[in-house]
């Protein structure tokens, strides 16, 4: 019995000998480089935003939203109104878009990023206050992809991997230097199909 | 298992100190404590100023765990070409949480946590058990350094391991890397796991059994 736990601890001890010799990773040239790279992008971007409060505040009013009318509910809405002297607006919030007035017209821009390895992709973008708010769905084909409505206008952007990596929009073809040695990647939205939006959408 | 060395030594102490001892934490000498509890400080010197806005100090944390994070990233996933990445999003998640960092744990201690649950993420994501394969056309894992005959046996027994890793479950394999290949204590070990150092102890036996059976099955008996 005693020799038999004998031989078992020398088995033991044999196999983690074994295990404690095992090699390290070989080295990565530039590894440090690389990821100080993302430390440094994203310490940029927690900046743009300014104090974590303020952040928050300002994600919270940014968040875009869209807002979606009842045409026959907002006319009955209308009548009651009228009727009880009282004036009745009914909104609902839903996809990630930013508040809209009456008469605001919107296109639907479809953003796109090829990065079948991505375990998450998220969009950042100055109309989000460069917070990385929207996150973009996967296809099933390496495709992430998200669908934002925007009024016309020129907007700079950028795709966040897997939550701390920063990347332009291979798509794009407009870029926009971010005075920090990198670049946004910028998309024009018209209101005019034959101009075409410039960027990814 | 005296003469060799641990990641956890390797990397928690600079190349040159030549601390050999399997278990730092428990064996430590009189210098081998002298230099770890320089090093914590100077850690801590580094943490506040990054906490302070001076981003590069960061720099130097990165520098030093570096090989021990990208080490135990590798043998906890099956794709060499996940490691880098997994490392480069621990050491981003990291940073960013430097605030929460109480010091109360050693810093490497600390990223071994962070890196664990990076990889746990990863599992779930693929739900396959860290999407273990043959490393196929994967680059070669041994260090250019060693010579013609020790390149085969690493290269060998970093085949014959990886291989026996990936048919270990998850949190068998977490366990078998942080105890027996970075060579933290149980203390520790439970720390980085986020069990009691007991059920470590409980878990370290059921996974070396385990390891032990499949290695046999490969005809590899250590």
């Amino acid at each position: 019995m005693m020799k038999q736990q004998r031989s078992d601890e020398a088995r033991d001890d044999r196999l983690e000998a074994w295990l404690a010799g095992a090699p390290p990773a070989p080295p990565s040239p530039g590894f440090e480089t690389r990821v100080m790279q993302a430390v440094r992008d994203h310490a940029r971007h927690r900046e743009r935003g300014g104090p974590a409060w303020l952040r928050r505040l300002l994600g919270f009013l940014l968040a875009p939203r869209t807002l979606q009318f009842n045409v026959g509910g907002l006319a009955l809405a209308g009548v009651a109104a009228m009727a009880a002297g009282l004036a009745i607006t009914a909104w609902r919030a839903e996809a990630p878009v930013p508040p809209l007035a009456m008469g605001d017209e919107t296109l639907t821009v479809r953003f796109v990023l090829v990065q079948p390895e991505a375990r998450e992709v998220r969009l950042a973008a100055d109309f989000t206050g460069w917070q990385p708010d929207v996150p973009l769905r996967r296809d099933g084909q390496g495709h992430w992809v998200a669908e934002v409505r925007l009024r016309p206008g020129s907007y700079e952007y950028s795709f966040v991997v897997d939550g701390g990596r920063w990347v332009e929009d291979p798509r794009g073809t407009l870029f926009r230097e971010d005075g920090f040695g990198r670049r946004n990647s910028v998309l024009t939205v018209t209101d005019h199909p034959s101009a075409g939006d410039k960027g990814n959408g | 298992m005296p003469g060799s060395r641990s990641l956890a030594d390797d990397d928690c102490l600079a190349p040159s100190s030549g601390v050999t001892s399997p278990d730092t934490e428990r064996l430590m000498d009189s210098d081998g404590a002298a230099a770890h509890a320089a090093q914590a400080r100077e850690e801590q010197e580094w943490v506040a100023r990054c906490r302070q806005g001076e981003i590069e100090a960061f720099s130097f944390l990165v520098v030093r765990y570096e090989r021990m994070m990208r080490s135990v990233i590798r043998r906890m996933l099956a794709r060499d070409e996940d490691v880098d990445d997994m490392a480069q999003a621990s050491f981003v998640t990291a940073f960013e949480r430097l605030a929460q960092y109480s010091g109360q744990s050693r810093f490497s201690t600390w990223l071994c946590q962070i890196a664990v649950n990076k990889c746990r993420d990863l599992y779930r994501s693929r739900r396959d058990a860290g999407g273990w394969r043959d490393g196929g056309d994967a680059p070669d894992p041994v260090d250019d350094a060693l010579g013609p005959e020790q390149r085969y046996e690493a290269r060998q027994k970093d085949a014959v391991l990886q291989a026996a890793l990936g048919r270990l479950k998850p949190q068998d394999r977490e366990l078998i890397v942080m105890k027996y290949i970075a060579g933290h204590d149980y203390e520790t070990v439970a720390r980085i796991l986020g069990c009691s150092p007991q059920a470590a102890k409980v878990r370290s036996v059921r996974a070396r059994t385990t390891l032990r059976a499949i290695l046999s099955g490969m005809g590899v008996e250590p």
